[in-house]
């Protein structure tokens, strides 16, 4: 099942791009500040089109962090990225190995990846970026990160593809 | 021949170095290009590891869309929100858009951002007026050029990043296939090494098993031969040996002796024919390999021709002595018997053709194996002989002629063999010569000798057969001298005999016997006129007595020419101030005749047989030796 951006908005962002109309959901004060708010639900979950979960930034940092520091083709100098490993993440959900990802962006940008695949070449999902939240005006509010100075054979298109900044939803098939 | 191998075998070596180098170098070209191919993979998978077009397009339509939203927006269809969203996506893209190429800026690219960063600038300054239609307008229309900036960046990034990896893939193939051509090179010049080098190995196999000088197999291909026979049935061997073939290196010249050793190789090679196989074995003996049917005929006949042709051949050189062949031949025929045990059979017979002389085919028959093993059993027995007491010293007297009164003895040696019996010195002696054990006995024979001597009336000598091997040891003379010493006999009563061979064999003799004579040992020439009689060993060496040998004497009856012999030796003798023993004296007749050739003593059965020690005292003492003035003529009677 396809993940679009509409389904995307239905499952997650859209109550919240909605305004205050669910409980629980600041709304935020001013419009550039509402989709960086670290409470904000912004990571949706789901399995085969079931919702498991909606995570904010603040539940991802409270995961057990992973740090990572490297270069990236989108970065002149090394920078340094926080977040849960994936492996850490999917445990939450009881992930298999074997399962496959569906990783959306909020511009429509959509791969697929095993699970096992991520979690061996030590992917994190990062919501810090030097030790501070990313904006979603840039690469926020998730950005899938790999140690790509650690290993350099990860340096090749079928990582740099997985590595998807301002990722909104993981679908689980 | 040799310098020729060699000088092949050199332009080999040369040969093979020069491959050794191009393979050295080639390995290294492969590594260099194989470092190379590496560069270039990796310089490939750089340019594809991360597509830009890619992005440049999602740019693009990131862009569009948020001039689409903007739209919305400002038409009241589209919430704030949806459009801050819009906005962030493209905010991204400032930070994300990649402006290097595989390591080198794309400076179109890095225009493009700065466009796209001042555009968002821009935005984000009127973004809480963008609904006003101006400001949308204004905006929507410079997001629309945006956007034609960025289609333009992908299709010419796709261009360049095209280019790049067309060039690095032209180099990986054309270092790819460089790799190739050294491989196959590589693999060419080590398969030529590969054969080189066995062929090598092969001529230096043949090599190894070829007589240089002949061009004959040698030792090694014999034996290699040895093993090739196994199964057959009728096998002969010959071996030969070229006799006194030192003395014709040494007369006439090595070249000489290398010729003559070349021309018995052809010979031999022509005789064998396709019957059998010669090799070279040594310095100058060959050996002939003959297998199949009637084996041992082909060999006798081959070796019967080759002395033939030998003969008919000139190998005559300076002394115009004649070279001539000892031929021993073993044969088996029903192939139960190893070739080298035959080897060492027709060896053996060999040399029996050579001690009688040379110039022979001896065949190591059963008869002649049997008796060769006699003599090795015997030469075993004799080693522990002394101890065992089977030797027995007997003495013969040596009476002077005129006055028939004893002057001394001569000691003779037995051998009680327990199976065998009574053994003759003249069959035992050569066999103890062979083994050395010669010199152990010569020691028990002095000692006897002079322990007996000792209880003998003063003026009587005792006389010891010295053989070569005694002569050549060099604790002789001081065995001598202390064996004197022990028995306390006078020096001048020992005399020791020696034969012409035994100044032959020992190139020091004359020093051992000038140590002898200044003990004062008396010495005696044994057995002169039966080997070279040489007038130049009378003359270089001082001797005592000299005793004619008995084929001599007993033919003096018959010969009037041996009576002038014996005559001459005995007036020879006078000159050189030494006694001349007849030997053989057997009847009266020829007693009478010795004396009147002027032989002052004698010695043989007409005045006794070889005597024990014992049965001698009784003969001294009947003789009357009692006192050295009552010393009666004895009578022949009482002696017989």
């Amino acid at each position: 099942m396809a993940i679009t951006r509409r389904t995307f908005l239905r499952a997650c962002a859209l109550p919240v791009l909605a305004g205050p109309v669910l409980a629980g959901v600041v709304a935020p004060a001013r419009a550039s500040t509402s989709l960086d708010d670290p409470e904000r639900p912004v990571l949706a979950v789901s399995r085969n089109g079931e919702r498991l979960a909606a995570l904010s930034r603040s539940d991802l940092a409270a995961m057990p962090q992973t740090r990572l520091f490297t270069q990236t083709p989108w970065n002149n100098e090394p920078v340094e990225y926080e977040g849960p490993s994936v492996g850490v993440f999917l445990s939450r959900f009881s992930g298999e190995e074997e399962e496959s990802l569906r990783l959306l962006a909020l511009n429509d940008y959509l791969v697929t990846a095993k699970a096992g695949m991520l979690i061996e070449a030590g992917a994190i999902l990062a919501v810090k970026e030097n030790g501070a939240f990313m904006p979603t005006s840039s690469k926020g509010p998730v950005f899938v990160m790999f140690p790509f100075d650690a290993e350099p054979r990860l340096q090749s298109q079928r990582y740099y593809s997985r590595a998807v900044w301002q990722l909104v939803a993981i679908e689980l098939t | 021949m040799r310098t020729l191998l060699l000088g092949r075998l050199a332009g080999v070596g040369w040969f093979i170095g020069a491959l050794m180098a191009a393979t050295l170098a080639l390995g290294l070209v492969a590594i260099e290009t194989s470092i190379q191919t590496q560069n270039y993979h990796q310089g490939l998978l750089d340019a594809s590891s991360h597509n830009a077009t890619f992005d440049y397009s999602r740019g693009q339509i990131e862009i569009e869309r948020l001039a689409r939203t903007i739209e919305g927006f400002e038409a009241g269809r589209t919430s704030r929100e949806r459009l801050e969203t819009a906005f962030a996506i493209v905010r991204t893209r400032v930070d994300t858009i990649p402006i290097v190429i595989t390591g080198r800026p794309f400076r179109d690219a890095v225009a493009a951002r700065e466009e796209l960063a001042a555009a968002c600038e821009d935005i984000e300054a009127v973004l809480p007026f963008i609904g006003r239609p101006e400001v949308a307008r204004r905006m929507v229309g410079r997001l629309d050029d945006l956007a034609s900036t960025f289609s333009r960046l992908s299709t010419l990034s796709n261009a360049v990043q095209g280019d790049l990896v067309a060039g690095w893939r032209e180099r990986l193939a054309d270092a790819l296939a460089d790799l190739g051509l050294t491989l196959r090179l590589l693999c060419g010049i080590g398969f030529v090494l590969l054969v080189v080098l066995f062929w090598q190995k092969l001529s230096f196999r043949r090599q190894a098993m070829t007589d240089p000088l002949t061009g004959l197999p040698n030792r090694a291909s014999f034996r290699e031969w040895s093993r090739r026979t196994a199964g057959a049935k009728e096998i002969a061997v010959a071996v030969v040996d070229v006799d006194l073939f030192k003395e014709v290196n040494d007369s006439c010249g090595h070249q000489h002796g290398d010729r003559l050793l070349c021309d018995l190789g052809t010979i031999f090679r022509a005789v064998t024919g396709r019957f059998g196989e010669v090799a070279r074995i040594g310095g100058d003996e060959f050996a002939l390999l003959f297998t199949g049917a009637g084996a041992q005929q082909h060999a006798e006949r081959a070796c019967a021709e080759a002395v033939r042709r030998l003969g008919a051949h000139d190998t005559r050189c300076c002394d115009e002595r004649r070279s001539t062949l000892s031929i021993g031949i073993a044969s088996v025929v029903n192939g139960d018997r190893s070739v080298e045990s035959m080897l060492i059979d027709a060896d053996s017979a060999m040399y029996s053709a050579k001690n009688s002389g040379g110039g022979r085919i001896v065949i190591a028959s059963d008869e002649f194996r049997n008796d060769l093993e006699q003599r090795r059993l015997l030469q075993r027995d004799m080693a522990s002989a002394v101890t065992r007491g089977e030797f027995e010293t007997v003495f013969q007297p040596i009476v002077e002629v005129g006055s028939l009164r004893a002057h001394g003895f001569e000691t003779l040696l037995r051998w009680d063999h327990p199976d065998l019996g009574r053994l003759s010195p003249d069959f035992f002696i050569p066999l103890a010569e062979e083994t050395g054990a010669i010199v152990e006995i010569g020691r028990f024979v002095l000692d006897r000798a002079l322990s007996i001597a000792a209880s003998w009336p003063d003026p009587l000598t005792v006389s010891v057969n010295v053989s070569a091997v005694q002569l050549g040891d060099k604790a002789f003379v001081a065995h001598v001298r202390q064996s004197l010493l022990r028995h306390d006999v006078a020096p001048h009563r020992l005399i020791l005999e020696i034969t012409e061979t035994v100044l032959i064999r020992n190139a020091n003799a004359k020093t051992v016997l000038d140590e002898l004579r200044a003990l004062g040992v008396g010495i005696a020439l044994d057995d002169f006129g039966t080997g070279y009689a040489s007038m130049g060993y009378l003359r270089q060496y001082r001797f005592d007595k000299i005793k004619i040998d008995k084929s001599f004497v007993s033919t003096m009856v018959d010969e009037g020419k041996s009576a002038a012999i014996v005559r001459a030796i005995c007036g020879l003798a006078r000159d050189i101030s030494a006694t001349v023993v007849a030997e053989g004296i057997e009847t009266e007749e020829l007693l009478s005749l010795v004396g009147a050739a002027g032989c002052e003593l004698g010695q043989g059965y007409l005045f006794a047989r070889p005597m024990s020690a014992l049965q001698t005292t009784l003969f001294i003492e009947r003789q009357g030796w009692g006192s050295a003035d009552a010393a009666p003529r004895m009578t022949i009677a009482a002696m017989a």
